[in-house]
């Protein structure tokens, strides 16, 4: 079975096994889950921090979040790496609407991130959901497809992608108003 | 048609996932999931769809020493509070107990789904089909699942119906009593009032298979049994102890 979210041999089954362990208070298995997950994790969480001593702190309390919760994970609702991504992404989303964040390691350019990073790592099979879902985002008018990416990649906040798009506020609402409805059609169909 | 509460709904759960929600949006939405659950859903159905955009993020490399953090953290939390399965003895917590219980029923519900898709016909249980041995659980298009309350442990119990074999698997590692033991039971209007033996589950750690030798049709209709026991079994040929109780269902349509 392809894994297109980890570049370890890890199943969805495997994955979901070693869950289970953690549920049960196995270190060992968490030390694997870590192993297996963290870079795919921190990626996540780097990309929309940008900042690696900040994206550092909050995969610690991440996987701290995965431990206590692993006995919630159920397999009918997601996959193991869709549930460890979601934990990762709203704890990063959090931190970033709490505060306003120091000085990023980087300055953000946003041409170059939509340039550099909008297309799938190629060292991953892209998995089903994507295919599906990029069809679906195909069907948006330009840019949205850029907006949906850029909010759930980088994390970008209403504001900045008023920004990073150059329009005013009211148009990005439309924008995503507009696009979820038409995304809600498509992937439901 | 969608009404408009439904689509605000989707609207909302669709922002909260994408995370383009201001912060005290994002608490409201965090605040009313909890009681809402078609919020709840919708939030969840959102996850599902946009879960492949992740594909997209690049891998990359924390510090070396990040995970001996989160050890010594876990162990500073367990300090203050006990964490989930964290005290493996069966006997000193029920709690713990059912925890693992339930974690094991999942793993064999994961198996379940991965394998055959009509599993979630059958959800009424936590249904199962067994992940090991497939060599001798090939053929075997029943399982029955004795749910355990909170002081019992649960089995799972599958059927291969051509050759009446039986095989009955402890859903807990450690499910052995002091002085006791497990006797499995068959139950049937066409085999008389009272439950008949099929014999002990000795050594619940490992898989027990049983041959029976009813015609199947009745095994297939009867409801089973698996009660505590004295060491050495019932002492009155009918069940004694504290039992549980499950019946066969088909794997297949």
């Amino acid at each position: 079975m392809n894994q297109p979210l980890l570049s370890e041999q890890h199943t969805t089954e495997s994955l979901a096994n070693l869950l289970l362990s953690v549920a049960q208070g196995d270190r060992h298995a968490f030390s694997e889950l870590y192993q297996a997950t963290h870079r795919k994790l921190f990626g996540i969480v780097y990309r929309i921090l940008k900042n690696q001593a900040m994206s550092e702190e909050v995969l610690q309390e991440i996987y701290l979040k995965i431990w206590e919760k692993a006995s919630s994970f159920d397999a009918s609702v997601a996959s193991p790496i869709t549930w460890m991504a979601t934990i990762a992404r709203n704890r990063t989303i959090d931190e970033i609407r709490k505060n306003q964040l120091p000085d990023s390691d980087e300055e953000v350019d946003f041409d170059l991130i939509a340039d550099d990073s909008m297309a799938p790592d190629d060292s991953f099979t892209r998995s089903q959901d994507l295919l599906k879902l990029e069809a679906c985002l195909d069907g948006l008018e330009s840019p949205r497809a850029e907006m949906i990416k850029a909010a759930y990649l980088d994390g970008f906040s209403r504001q900045e992608l008023a920004e990073r798009f150059g329009q005013p506020l009211g148009t990005i609402k439309t924008w995503l108003h507009r696009s979820i409805k038409q995304l809600q059609g498509c992937m439901t169909l | 048609m969608k009404n408009d509460e439904e689509i605000s709904i989707q609207i909302v759960a669709a922002e909260y996932v994408l995370g383009t929600l201001e912060k005290d949006e994002r608490d409201a939405v965090e605040a009313k999931r909890a009681t809402d659950p078609m919020l709840e859903k919708a939030i969840l159905s959102w996850q599902a769809h946009l879960a492949g955009l992740n594909d997209y993020v690049k891998e990359a490399e924390p510090r070396g020493d990040l995970f001996d953090d989160i050890l010594a953290k876990l162990d500073q939390s367990s300090d203050k509070k006990p964490l989930p399965g964290k005290v493996v003895t069966p006997s000193s917590s029920g709690v713990v107990e059912i925890e693992r219980m339930r974690a094991k029923l999942k793993r064999w519900r994961l198996t379940a789904f991965t394998t055959s898709a009509i599993a979630a016909c059958l959800a009424v249980f936590m249904v199962v089909k067994p992940p090991v041995a497939p060599a001798v659980q090939a053929n075997a298009p029943f399982v029955a699942v004795f749910q355990a309350d909170d002081q019992q442990p649960a089995f799972i119990m599958s059927l291969d119906i051509d050759t009446r074999q039986l095989t009955v698997r402890s859903v807990t590692a450690q499910g052995q009593l002091e002085g006791k033991t497990y006797q499995l039971w068959i139950k049937a209007d066409e085999i008389g009032p009272a439950p008949r033996s099929l014999g002990l589950l000795a050594n619940v750690a490992s898989p027990i298979q049983k041959q029976i030798d009813y015609d199947p049709a009745v095994i297939r209709h009867a409801t089973f049994g698996i009660s505590v026991e004295p060491a050495g079994g019932s002492p009155t040929g009918v069940p004694t102890g504290p039992a549980i109780h499950g019946k066969l269902y088909p794997t297949s349509l």
